[in-house]
């Protein structure tokens, strides 16, 4: 459903600071893929997500959703198919807005340019339900400014805020990176439970191995601007740490090295 | 002359809280710092005044003030947003252009409008004959209180729509409001027409109010819009969008009263009013500062 053909890219170019990001990248991502991405610190797995959402124009190369050619679109106009969550919590929410009016940025996805009135009784219903959903007490907190949240509130928020009117594709930047790992717990367990139940499309980028050995249906590691590893279906539900750092090694022939990158 | 003095700062705080009230769109909603303010409000009395004596009605000629405002709004809003020069210089750029085009406006610096009509023509019969018995002194301040309040009413009620979320999205947190599908440079450009209509009304009213237009009436207008936000902010805080333009509108009467509390004691003359007017507003942004310090507090304030 989403094809990515010869994509290349290079931040800088010319300057002494030139960085060669991506060169023919290609990767076609299919309906109900659940994909988790590893890799090395500028590997360009933000890289990837950015270009996909359209917040990075591309060098060279297509990128197609649906069979539609979307190279082109702006990131305001892919906003109306791709949810996203980032790993600042701070960057997926209007702080000094309340929990009820970002809600209602999100349920009028792509039509906020409009004079109905932002919240209404029936939301307001609505949003109530969604937030009993996940069980955090925000649905208490409708009207409670969203700066007045905590870190994993507001990712869970954000996340309810990408899924609610259903994209064809999610893309979740190490969405738990900057939570404790308590609460990165409850907000990967509401990734999957929304993902599962909804059967969205979803890229997970990740620094945690375990969970992208344990979350989705495919997995694929980049190294260096190139998705060096691609393991799917029988192969990823048995794969466990060992074996995929014994395989990396024997695709690039060196060792695996990731300072931030947690083995359990 | 007290009482004199008093209900004269708060019919001028209320038709200069017009102006405030488009500042408060500007600076605290999108968070643009705006300077064609001190353009576009000579510009509605540019306009208001040299239609009003070419024998259009004032009416009319308010109106078209209100649609000069949105245009030199939408102007910065495009230098900015399509020719990415930066928020100040864009609003700089804009503000300059239009003294050159306020004078081709009024064809001279200044058009007295004293035996002219305006919006104010007629008001007293009218008062006169409906409400017998009413004070006249108070005319203009009820008129005012009431059309003042009508248009923070409908601020108030347009920022509670889809629209007006998505334009304080855009001040807020940009990248989150694109993420949802919203084109930032159509909500910034939109506040911006907003902003300096409201701007451009409040300075047609003022010149019917005071019986002139004059090509140098804007200097300064943007200090005392950020003057009448700032105090605002100080008075009421930012709770709601209800309390926070109460507090806009509160801040520029405050201001008005305490320009001609000073003037009245002789501790200046009419043309210090600028410099007076750039020290209440750095009083006025130091004293939260100074009371974090007085409370022993370490925590910044939270907007630089």
């Amino acid at each position: 459903m989403l094809v990515l053909e010869n994509i290349s890219k290079t931040f800088n170019a010319g300057t002494p600071n030139e960085n060669r990001v991506f060169e023919g990248l290609s990767l076609e991502v299919n309906e109900g893929d659940f994909i988790t991405v590893i890799g090395s610190n500028g590997a360009g797995k933000s890289t990837l997500l950015n270009i996909i959402a359209g917040v990075i124009p591309v060098d060279g190369g297509k990128i197609y959703l649906d069979g539609k050619n979307i190279t082109n679109l702006p990131e305001y106009k892919r906003a109306a198919f791709i949810g996203r969550v980032f790993q600042d919590p701070m960057l997926g929410t209007s702080p000094s807005m309340t929990v009820e009016e970002n809600l209602s940025l999100a349920y009028a996805r792509a039509c906020n340019i409009s004079l109905r009135w932002g919240l209404t009784a029936k939301k307001r219903q609505i949003f109530k339900r969604y937030l009993s959903n996940i069980s955090l007490g925000l649905e208490e907190r409708l009207s409670e400014k969203v700066k007045s949240l905590s870190g994993g509130q507001r990712q869970a928020l954000t996340l309810i805020m990408a899924t609610m009117k259903k994209p064809r594709i999610l893309l979740l930047d190490e969405h738990t990176g900057a939570l404790d790992p308590k609460t990165a717990i409850i907000v990967n367990d509401l990734t999957e439970r929304i993902v599962k139940e909804e059967k969205i499309t979803t890229i997970m980028v990740t620094h945690n191995l375990e969970d992208a050995i344990r979350m989705g249906n495919r997995l694929l590691m980049m190294h260096h601007g190139k998705i060096v590893l691609d393991i799917r279906g029988k192969e990823k539900a048995a794969m466990t740490i060992e074996r995929l750092l014994k395989k990396f090694e024997e695709v690039q022939g060196e060792k695996f090295a990731e300072d931030r990158m947690m083995l359990a | 002359m007290w009482q004199n003095m008093l209900l004269k700062s708060v019919e001028q705080g209320l038709v200069f809280g017009i102006m405030a009230l488009g500042v408060y769109i500007t600076l605290k909603i999108l968070n643009f710092a705006d300077l064609t303010v001190d353009g576009s409000f000579p510009l509605g009395a540019a306009v208001a005044a040299s239609l009003i004596i070419s024998g259009h009605s004032p009416f009319t000629a308010t109106a078209a003030a209100i649609l000069a405002g949105a245009l030199a709004g939408l102007i910065t809003g495009i230098l900015n947003t399509g020719a990415k020069i930066s928020e100040l210089l864009s609003g700089i750029l804009t503000m300059t252009s239009l003294y050159s085009i306020n004078l081709r406006i009024m064809g001279r610096p200044n058009i007295p409008l004293l035996n002219e009509p305006t919006i104010f023509t007629g008001l007293q019969e009218f008062v006169k004959v409906q409400f017998p018995g009413f004070p006249l002194e108070y005319i203009y301040l009820v008129t005012f209180l009431l059309f003042v309040g009508t248009i923070e009413l409908m601020l108030v009620l347009f920022l509670k729509t889809q629209l007006g979320l998505s334009l304080r999205a855009t001040g807020d947190n940009p990248q989150m409001i694109r993420s949802q599908g919203v084109n930032t440079n159509v909500t910034k450009i939109i506040g911006l027409c907003i902003s300096n209509a409201l701007i451009s009304l409040s300075g047609a009213i003022v010149a019917q109010y005071q019986g002139f237009a004059d090509v140098g009436m804007g200097i300064g207008t943007i200090i005392a819009g950020l003057a009448s936000v700032i105090i605002g902010d100080a008075l009421l805080g930012e709770r709601s969008i209800l309390t926070s333009t109460l507090g806009v509108i509160l801040g520029s009467i405050l201001y008005r009263f305490s320009i001609s509390l000073v003037l009245s004691f002789r501790l200046a003359q009419a043309s210090d009013l600028k410099l007076l007017t750039a020290i209440v507003v750095v009083i006025a942004l130091t004293i939260p500062r100074f009371k974090n310090l007085m409370r022993g507090s370490i925590i910044p304030s939270e907007r630089g």
